[in-house]
């Protein structure tokens, strides 16, 4: 979902990418669009029109429209943990991953790189040259702690010019030096356009430290409020997931899946029309006369104009 | 026993020779100690049979008459190999947190030293730098333990209860991230006690951590450090009116260091931002960037200042020098060190601790 208001400053698609159905942009038109995720018994749900789809926004009826993705160039942002632990095998085993993403990239689309260990690098911004990304995976270098929050919010805010930008977060660590909260960052997902995938390896039992251990996934004596949990609220409420790995290896056709469910998506347009248009947007998107599972973003945010 | 003559004329000042001729310990440990005195660094990195600490001690309890006895030396043997074997682990995490045996025997020896001042001198600083050691390395059972032994033998020094309220805060933060009240909802209700369970639990450390600096302050007003984090805590735990107090302390006084200044105004941004005063926590985040400019919290939190500000422009332009700061850093910004506590010391305690043992 983006939601696009001059003003706020969301407007990312140009104009000659959008199909003739989809209403182009005006200095005085707000537009919302939603990208959706069709699945029935596991698998995506192809061939769907606008008409099969019903949106609520904070529980008005509106009228969508449907845009042809592959019209709408996908940027993906590739969010990675690179702290000590991902050292090693887990490091070769992510470089493969991000490889195999930028091949299955289309000549349209885009991508950037961004980590964190401690520290926030931006090591290639937004580019349409894959192998300028494919050289920053080359020079990865695990070590230090893990700015999990921190690092999500700098690949949130990076630039994006234009397209449907996809975040894709890579971690093996709980946060243990952000300075951002989780819900900051929570909520700056909610207000940022970007759908975000959590790729997440967790330890396996046997490997997993004793209490006082820090930076490794681990819940927290028992209280089913694990970072994992968290993650996969955050990625929900964006329309994206979670997807945990159990080992490295899995990380590539974890990787692919993602760019697969990318393309197997519905991207919704309307302009919003009924209630208060700054504040949260809660959004409902239903599939009318058909089975399925529809996953989506859960709302949006429209900030106040900035003050004098 | 042989030894070339000049090493056994070395053991005889140092009293090694003496020690050996009253049967106690081993040629092979009075040797090693011989050559730790030397400041022989192979010493430390040969294979020990994991029997010895023990057998060694009990005969050097022996020998406690010995006054001239290096027990300094033999403890620092023991912890330099603790050391040794904790930072050559490729993954600290593999190193088993339980037991410390090197460290336990360290302990042991030094408490052979009869003069309660020659014991006070070595081990006050040798306990904090070891319990600082086991933080670092995630072993925080362990190091509490040292922190409390420090706290009860030497309840006049400040550096004990700032380390053991460092590490306490720093515990009870890590373990409540993850308790909100969202994680309650989808949870049934024996989930749920846990995690009341754990969010009281973690209350219990904040306010041990409260005493704990409120003790060291105790000790010595100008501990700057102790200021800055009870600051933090009180925020933490609800109590913004307490914490502005202590932060502004530390901004009033003299002669701060940046790097302490620098977490007052970053703290203080996040107390006034929660307050819902965000245009307030602006002019606090620059300052603080004012002081460090190679931080990078203050950034972080300045561009989301912003951000809640609406200033989505200048809240990108914030992220864009502490990103362009990256792998060029001179300085490490001290929020990094900040759930570490004190444990960056460690290394140089241990150094000045050797260059004592060794005279």
């Amino acid at each position: 979902m983006r939601a696009a208001a001059l003003g706020v400053g969301l407007l990312l698609i140009p104009a000659p990418l959008i199909p003739q159905n989809v209403p182009t942009f005006t200095t005085t038109v707000e537009a919302v669009y939603v990208d959706v995720f069709v699945t029935r018994e596991g698998r995506p749900v192809a061939g769907l029109a606008a008409g099969d789809f019903e949106v609520r926004d904070n529980g008005v009826k509106q009228e969508v429209t449907l845009a042809h993705l592959e019209e709408v160039p996908i940027v993906a942002v590739l969010v990675f943990d690179v702290s000590s632990s991902v050292a090693g095998a887990r490091l070769e085993d992510l470089r493969a991953a991000g490889r195999a993403l930028l091949a299955g990239l289309r000549p349209q689309d885009e991508a950037a790189l961004v980590t964190f260990s401690h520290e926030l690098r931006v090591v290639v911004p937004q580019a349409g040259d894959r192998s300028a990304v494919e050289h920053g995976l080359d020079g990865l270098d695990p070590k230090g702690d893990t700015a999990l929050w921190d690092g999500l919010y700098a690949g949130l805010k990076l630039p994006v010019s234009r397209g449907r930008p996809v975040v894709v977060l890579f971690t093996d660590g709980q946060d243990n030096v952000s300075w951002l909260t989780r819900d900051q960052v929570h909520r700056v997902t909610e207000e940022s356009e970007a759908l975000v995938y959590v790729v997440a390896i967790a330890p396996p039992p046997e490997e997993r430290p004793p209490a006082g251990m820090r930076g490794v996934l681990v819940e927290p004596r028992g209280t089913g409020a694990s970072p994992l949990r968290a993650l996969s609220r955050l990625a929900e409420a964006t329309g994206g997931r979670l997807w945990p790995a159990d080992s490295s290896a899995q990380l590539g056709r974890t990787f692919l899946r993602i760019l697969a469910e990318m393309r197997s998506r519905y991207l919704l347009s309307y302009g919003p029309s009924g209630g208060p248009r700054e504040g949260w947007h809660r959004l409902k998107v239903k599939v009318k006369g058909h089975r399925g599972t529809v996953r989506s973003r859960s709302g949006y945010f429209v900030a106040p104009p900035a003050g004098p | 026993m042989s030894r070339r003559p000049a090493a056994r004329l070395t053991a005889f000042f140092l009293g090694l020779a003496a020690a050996a001729q009253a049967q106690g310990p081993s040629p092979a440990f009075l040797d090693a100690v011989e050559r730790y005195c030397r400041g022989d660094p192979d010493v430390v990195r040969e294979t020990w049979p994991r029997e010895r600490p023990r057998r060694d001690i009990a005969d050097l309890k022996r020998l406690n008459h010995l006054e001239t006895f290096p027990f300094e030396a033999a403890a620092m043997l023991y912890t330099d190999r603790d050391v040794e074997e904790r930072n050559s682990a490729s993954d600290r995490e593999e190193v088993p947190p339980q037991p410390a045996p090197l460290l336990d025997a360290a302990r042991q020896v030094l408490d052979l030293i009869l003069d309660p001042e020659r014991r006070r001198r070595f081990a006050r600083p040798w306990l904090l730098a070891v319990a600082l050691h086991l933080v670092r390395h995630g072993q925080w059972p362990s190091a509490l333990r040292y922190m409390e032994l420090g706290q009860e033998r030497y309840p006049e020094d400040p550096l004990f209860p700032l380390a053991r309220g460092s590490l306490l805060e720093t515990q009870a933060a890590q373990d409540l991230q993850f308790v909100s009240l969202a994680d309650l909802e989808p949870v049934g209700p024996s989930r749920r006690e846990a995690v009341w369970r754990q969010a009281s639990a973690s209350r219990g450390q904040m306010i041990q951590a409260e005493g704990c600096y409120r003790r060291a302050l105790a000790a010595d007003p100008g501990l700057l450090e102790a200021r800055v984090r009870l600051g933090h805590l009180l925020h933490r735990m609800g109590q913004p009116q307490k914490a502005v107090a202590e932060l502004e302390g530390v901004i009033a006084a003299p002669d701060a260091d940046p790097h302490v200044l620098y977490l007052a105004w970053l703290f203080l941004g996040a107390i006034r931002e929660a307050d819902g005063g965000p245009r307030d926590a602006v002019v606090a985040y620059q300052a603080a960037i004012g002081l460090l400019p190679d931080g990078q919290a203050a950034y972080v939190a300045l561009s989301h200042a912003l951000h809640r500000l609406g200033e989505r422009g200048a809240s990108r332009e914030a992220l864009r020098e502490p990103i362009a700061r990256a792998g060029r850093r001179q300085d490490w910004d001290p929020w990094w060190l900040y759930p570490w506590g004190q444990s960056h010391e460690a290394e140089a305690r241990f150094l000045a601790l050797r260059r004592q043992a060794v005279r």
